[in-house]
């Protein structure tokens, strides 16, 4: 039988009682997207398949631990997929650039054009990118340092010169217009 | 954790920006405020949005199968441990068989404290519907039991450093909506009432006299 056509939920419940052909399914639906966040964070080629070595093995032994009651297996895989990444970036102090070092060439940073595998993805990046644009350039440090930088909040406040208040509510700012954009049909 | 306090952190916890600690203790609070939960299944989507929105690359040909050949061993088909159920039926030996040394021995001083009361208390831990509610702190360690009869009455045992000068125990039931304020104490046994809404409980430390929402969480249901 073909696992193909099962959620993302179904494939992790087989994944929790030891099936690896529902984990197979799952490398291909999520392994791209993981080698991209793991290049977006500013690792090397071969980290970016540590990495992805990491985090399915992670998500071979912690899938009994999702709760779809909780939160949707999206969103828990690429959960796990960020935390793996983020230790494999602290492991190696392989920070990306300083975010938008020339102010004059603050469009192109979020300019995230690039090959698409099929018009979902295409639609994704297009959604993203419109949403990272209706950020502030403030908002948009935030979401850089906390989440493509990996910095714990207290580090990216003292690497930004915010308070931790201010940190927090760009943070939120920064999530709710973003919403607003990747939740538009 | 106060109720707002956990509401600030969760664009910090979608983000995968808080230190271990802060997330177990924003988890803690999760379960106390479970109305929060729609609030971060929703940032969690967005966040989502910034790894599925980037450029996708391309997997090495034969990457799958060797990703597939490393993974950490795992006896195919094996079943998922099960996580104690804090409602799960237990019967008298499964209960004492639960229990920590130091636990069974605050068991024994709640039945002797509860007096002409403690034969009842015996009885139930044989009855097929009376249930163990286990408790642990914010690092998972277990540090209480709660023993709930299906009248509701509830033995409550904890395992926990005195409270702070002036301070007390308060438990809580939990429930769908927010913590319910139940019984403040100060030793490690308490007898309390289980409201018919709570399916479970929770221990924290408040000011003398209680307070009407959870300050400082000490003990919650294990999953």
């Amino acid at each position: 039988m073909s696992l193909e056509a099962f959620s993302d939920e179904s494939l992790l419940a087989l994944v929790a009682r030891g099936d690896e052909e529902a984990l197979r399914v799952l490398f291909r639906r999520y392994a791209k997207a993981v080698l991209a966040l793991a290049k977006r964070m500013g690792l090397d080629a071969a980290t970016r398949e540590d990495c992805v070595q990491e985090v399915f093995g992670r998500i071979w032994k912690g899938a009994e631990t999702f709760d779809p009651r909780r939160t949707s297996a999206r969103s828990w895989l690429l959960a796990v997929a960020h935390h793996g990444a983020v230790d494999l970036v602290r492991r190696q102090a392989a920070r990306p650039q300083a975010l938008e070092p020339d102010p004059e060439h603050e469009e192109e940073a979020f300019d995230l054009a690039g090959p698409g595998l099929d018009e979902g993805a295409a639609l994704d990046r297009i959604r993203l990118e419109r949403g990272l644009r209706a950020l502030s350039f403030e908002e948009r440090q935030v979401i850089e340092v906390l989440y493509y930088q990996g910095y714990a909040h207290q580090e990216a406040a003292a690497r930004l010169g915010l308070p931790l208040g201010t940190l927090k509510t760009r943070a939120r700012r920064a999530l709710e217009k973003l919403r607003e954009v990747l939740g538009e049909a | 954790m106060r109720l707002e306090e956990a509401r600030e952190l969760l664009p910090l916890y979608a983000l995968d920006a808080l230190s271990p600690q802060e997330e177990r203790e924003l988890e803690a609070a999760l379960r106390l405020y479970p109305q929060l939960q729609t609030e971060l299944n929703a940032l969690q989507n967005t966040v989502a949005g910034l790894v599925t929105g980037l450029p996708a690359e391309e997997v090495p040909e034969g990457f799958e199968d060797r990703v597939m050949a490393r993974l950490p061993h795992r006896p195919r088909g094996s079943e998922p441990k099960e996580a104690p159920r804090p409602t799960a039926p237990l019967t008298r030996r499964g209960f004492l068989h639960w229990l920590t040394p130091a636990l069974a021995a605050a068991l024994l001083v709640g039945l002797v404290w509860t007096g002409s009361a403690a034969w009842g208390w015996v009885q139930a831990l044989g009855h097929p519907d009376t249930r163990v509610v286990t408790l642990v702190n914010a690092q998972g360690q277990v540090v209480g039991r709660a023993l709930v009869r299906p009248d509701r009455q509830t033995l409550l045992v904890v395992d926990l450093p005195p409270p702070a000068g002036g301070k007390v125990y308060q438990a809580w039931g939990l429930g769908a909506g927010p913590p319910i304020p139940l019984e403040t104490f100060s030793r490690r046994v308490a007898l309390l009432w289980l409201p018919p809404q709570a399916t479970a409980l929770a221990v924290s430390q408040e000011p003398a006299g209680g307070s009407s929402s959870p300050t400082q969480i000490l003990a919650l249901p294990q999953n």
